[in-house]
């Protein structure tokens, strides 16, 4: 993992300091609430419905034992014994005070955290494959280029007034794990010929009202040239993009009108114009320099032994066997595995985790994944290095605390943003809709029957439940002082990345569970063979069988 | 408005001329890019006294060019802080086009960007009225950052690790490798 | 959701309410000042008592005690002011129940089906 040196910590404090006085000087009343927000917003601080809600970015997803913990602290001591992790590798609290945020702030400092640039119309976290260093397709491990640029974009003397939130993802395995297309610039690791590290750059990917998948506006750019390419589209962005109209400021919609080819022309024009030799120089040197703190752990002391899992799996322990097989992942290491840990529980929160449960995966990961954990966009996380023979010993301390659910990838695995139950913005509730379609298909037989299946589901248009990329999206708005939630169908993220349909008009909060039972039982009925997928299966026979499943005259 | 430049308050010498406003004989005069590039060129070309433009945030720099030589402040305006347009709009004039005279910040202009505003460029200061200018003298100061690539006293913590060889580097920028 | 924002037969009114800046717990303006219930809320029946209402609220903002008020219609219910839109009930009585893992209560938030 990375670890600050004293510049990097030297360079959070004096953060948090300034901080501490722009909030001291908003409680005096030297400054006004639209000269403070911005600043409240780039250190994490949103107000919410009812409190003000603190965003802690979890850089590239990669959290440590210690770390861990300590966000079980500051859980209980200035919030209410939970966290809630969002789709972008952030953990967000409820319910802080304005006055104990910079305490809060110092806190995370001692183990190098922060909530820098979570919010705000800048340079967001970097996101990243929860998987790197340890997936068996990767590329390289895209880890330290996200951390280049994390520091790079972290107080960006031109990019921190841009039009409108800018997020970056950057994805290192050949298969996408970072949804890099629904990113304002997505970057995926390709070496060349000669075998040089460097990025496809694709630009204006992004869902809200508008969802658009990224283009790819350059094949390959090497890597000591990134920073001066990603400083050529920030740049044109930054000049040109919309300021007269917020929902139309994003970059994807100045590359849609500008066209991808002009707009193309015009990044390559200004990275001809400003290439910064000493940008690349000083790349290649901290690349090197950030490198070998993402070196892979000693495993060498595990010996393999016999792998007690092949003991448990031959017994008749159907229950370890079913998360064997749905919650654990190929590791790069034959005698290691991925392992994930649901934070979808029957009836839980999505994404939602006490501060018992925090301090308990940080112990396992101390004694079974060399002290690290991660946190993926699907609000799940993940011990990555578990030896094969300690598989056992795992799943069962995960499911003393409620977090074996053997559900990753299948329909009650839902992602879910926070909605009308806390979200400002919300216009309707998602956590008590995924709660109740979590309860209704809590029998895993039944998920396993019907497959791989996302369904996300977001309150608002502004998508950060990410619906438009499900197979099946549950977007809920308000219809005549009611909640009304549509259903959108066929969207898929990764490789395959889709932007869905919507399916008809809205349901009511009571309606909606029973309409999702009548969409699954439709492909249930209908489809080809059991190897069919929903997705397969949709593509096939495309709207009408849900149609008249769901809209047809009683 | 007072004027913040070098760590303190300063006399303005500059006069900013409204567009409808006769151009005095000589002094220091500050005209919009419109009445710059419109039928007083030639006067303004050949006046005496040093000459400024100021610009909006959505007037392309570009237009300055050939007038770069001739000026010796361009005034960038903030109509609202959040715009961050004039932020590239002066790193262009120092980085690209070699602009060695004042840029000045005018508009809504809070202390808490200075720090961005001094790596960008901007090397004057419109302090809006109203502000707290005691504040201006405490807070208006540079602060470790990451990125090489900013003017000003601005340490940068990438450059303090990774010291420049100098022209003295035999082989150049060496290219990137694979992990 | 009971239907009480869709009747029109009930008093209607208007109610401030704001958050508090140190805290950002929401708050409404009350005939003692600001509070966080609002049952304590004071209502205006008519354009002159929420300009009044308004006035005092602004001044709040100068003087730091709350952030971002804003008016929000209510009717009668029982004696009790609710809020006729459905964000603006959910931004009162919310979070529903269990929708905050962990949490085992003695908080401040009201906590009313709604």
């Amino acid at each position: 993992m990375y670890r600050y040196d004293d510049r990097d910590a030297e360079f959070v404090r004096e953060r948090i300091a300034r901080f501490r006085d722009q909030v001291q000087r908003r409680l005096r009343g030297e400054l006004g609430e639209e000269e403070f927000r911005p600043w409240r917003l780039m250190n994490g601080v949103y107000l919410q419905l009812h409190a003000y809600m603190l965003r802690v970015a979890i850089p590239y997803g990669t959290l440590s034992a210690v770390q861990l913990r300590r966000l079980a602290d500051i859980a209980e001591r200035y919030d209410r014994g939970y966290g809630h992790f969002t789709t972008r590798q952030n953990i967000q609290f409820n319910w802080p005070r304005l006055v104990d945020i910079p305490d809060i702030l110092e806190q995370l400092a001692e183990v190098e955290m922060h909530a820098i640039q979570t919010s705000g119309n800048c340079i967001r976290n970097i996101t990243c494959d929860p998987w790197a260093g340890v997936a068996a397709d990767e590329i390289e491990d895209p880890r330290p280029w996200c951390e280049l640029l994390r520091q790079w974009s972290s107080d960006h003397q031109e990019f921190t007034f841009l039009p409108r939130k800018f997020k970056v993802a950057v994805s290192g395995g050949r298969r996408d794990r970072a949804a890099v297309r629904i990113h304002d610039i997505g970057l995926r690791l390709r070496h060349d010929d000669e075998g040089r590290t460097g990025f496809e750059v694709m630009v204006g990917g992004g869902l809200g009202r508008t969802p658009i998948l990224a283009k790819t506006i350059r094949e390959w750019i090497p890597g000591e040239e990134l920073l001066s390419y990603l400083t050529a589209i920030l740049r044109v962005y930054n000049r040109y993009g919309r300021r007269d109209n917020k929902y139309k400021a994003r970059i994807k919609i100045l590359v849609h009108e500008l066209g991808t080819e002009e707009f193309r022309r015009q990044v390559e024009a200004e990275y001809t114009a400003g290439r910064r030799p000493e940008l690349a120089r000083l790349t290649v040197a901290e690349i090197a320099r950030i490198r070998p703190f993402f070196a892979p752990p000693d495993y060498a002391d595990r010996s393999p032994g016999t792998d007690p899992c092949a003991k448990h799996a031959a017994a008749d322990d159907a229950a370890f066997r079913r998360w064997l097989s749905v919650n654990t992942a190929a590791h790069r290491r034959p005698d290691h595995a991925i392992v994930e840990i649901s934070l979808k529980p029957p009836g839980g929160v999505p994404g939602n985790m006490t501060a018992a449960q925090m301090r308990l995966v940080a112990t396992l990961a101390e004694r079974c994944s060399h002290g690290e954990i991660r946190v993926t966009a699907e609000q799940n996380l993940v011990l990555p290095h578990v030896a094969r023979a300690d598989l056992h010993t795992v799943w069962e301390t995960l499911d003393t605390a409620g977090l074996a659910t053997p559900n990753l990838g299948h329909l009650s695995d839902i992602v879910a943003c926070p909605g009308l139950d806390f979200c400002a913005l919300a216009t309707a509730r998602s956590i008590p809709v995924a709660q109740a379609i979590g309860r209704r298909f809590a029998d895993l037989d039944r998920q396993y029957e019907i497959g791989p299946l996302k369904l996300k589901m977001s309150g608002c248009i502004n998508a950060c439940g990410h619906h438009h990329v499900a197979h099946i999206g549950i977007l809920g708005l308000e219809k005549r002082g009611r909640e009304s939630y549509q259903i959108t169908l066929g969207g898929s993220g990764g490789d395959e990345a889709a932007i869905g349909r919507v399916l008809g008009p809205g349901f009511a909060a009571e309606e909606i569970v029973d309409a999702v039972e009548r969409v699954i039982t439709t492909y249930l009925t209908n489809r080809r063979d059991p190897r069919e997928t929903f997705l397969d299966y949709l593509r096939r026979v495309g709207f009408q069988p849900f149609k008249d499943a769901l809209y047809a005259p009683v | 408005m007072p004027l913040f430049k070098n760590g303190r308050f300063v006399d303005d010498p500059w006069l900013f001329l409204a567009d409808g406003e006769p151009l005095p004989g000589e002094g220091m005069v500050v005209v919009s890019l419109a009445r710059l590039l419109g039928s007083e060129a030639p006067a303004l070309a050949d006046r005496d006294g040093w000459l400024g433009v100021s610009l909006a945030p959505a007037e392309p720099v570009e237009k300055l060019r050939p007038w770069l030589p001739r000026l010796a402040l361009v005034a960038l305006a903030f109509p609202v802080f959040t715009d961050g347009r004039p932020f590239s709009t002066a790193r262009l004039l120092r980085e690209r086009y070699g602009f060695t005279g004042e840029i000045r910040a005018v508009g809504q202009v809070l202390v808490d960007q200075y720090p961005f505003m001094v790596r960008s460029g901007f090397d004057a200061f419109a302090v809006p009225r109203g502000s707290e200018l005691r504040g201006w003298q405490e807070r208006a100061r540079p602060h470790l950052v990451y990125q090489p690539d900013g003017r000003g006293e601005a340490p940068s913590i990438w450059r303090l690790r990774h010291p420049d060889p100098g022209p003295a580097s035999p082989r150049g920028i060496p290219r990137m490798t694979t992990a | 959701m009971k239907d009480s924002g869709m009747e029109t037969d009930r008093r209607t009114g208007t109610i401030i309410t704001a958050n508090r800046l140190r805290d950002g717990r929401v708050v409404f303006l009350g005939a003692g000042g600001w509070t966080t219930e609002i049952a304590d809320a004071t209502v205006a029946s008519d354009e002159q008592e929420r300009r009044a209402l308004e006035a005092l609220a602004r001044q709040s903002v100068v003087t730091c005690e709350v952030v971002a008020p804003y008016p929000v219609a209510v009717v009668d219910d029982r004696g009790r002011p609710v809020p006729v839109a459905l964000r603006e009930r959910w931004r009162i009585f919310g979070p529903g129940p269990g929708t905050e893992t962990g949490y085992a209560g003695g908080g401040e938030a009201v906590r009313v089906p709604v």
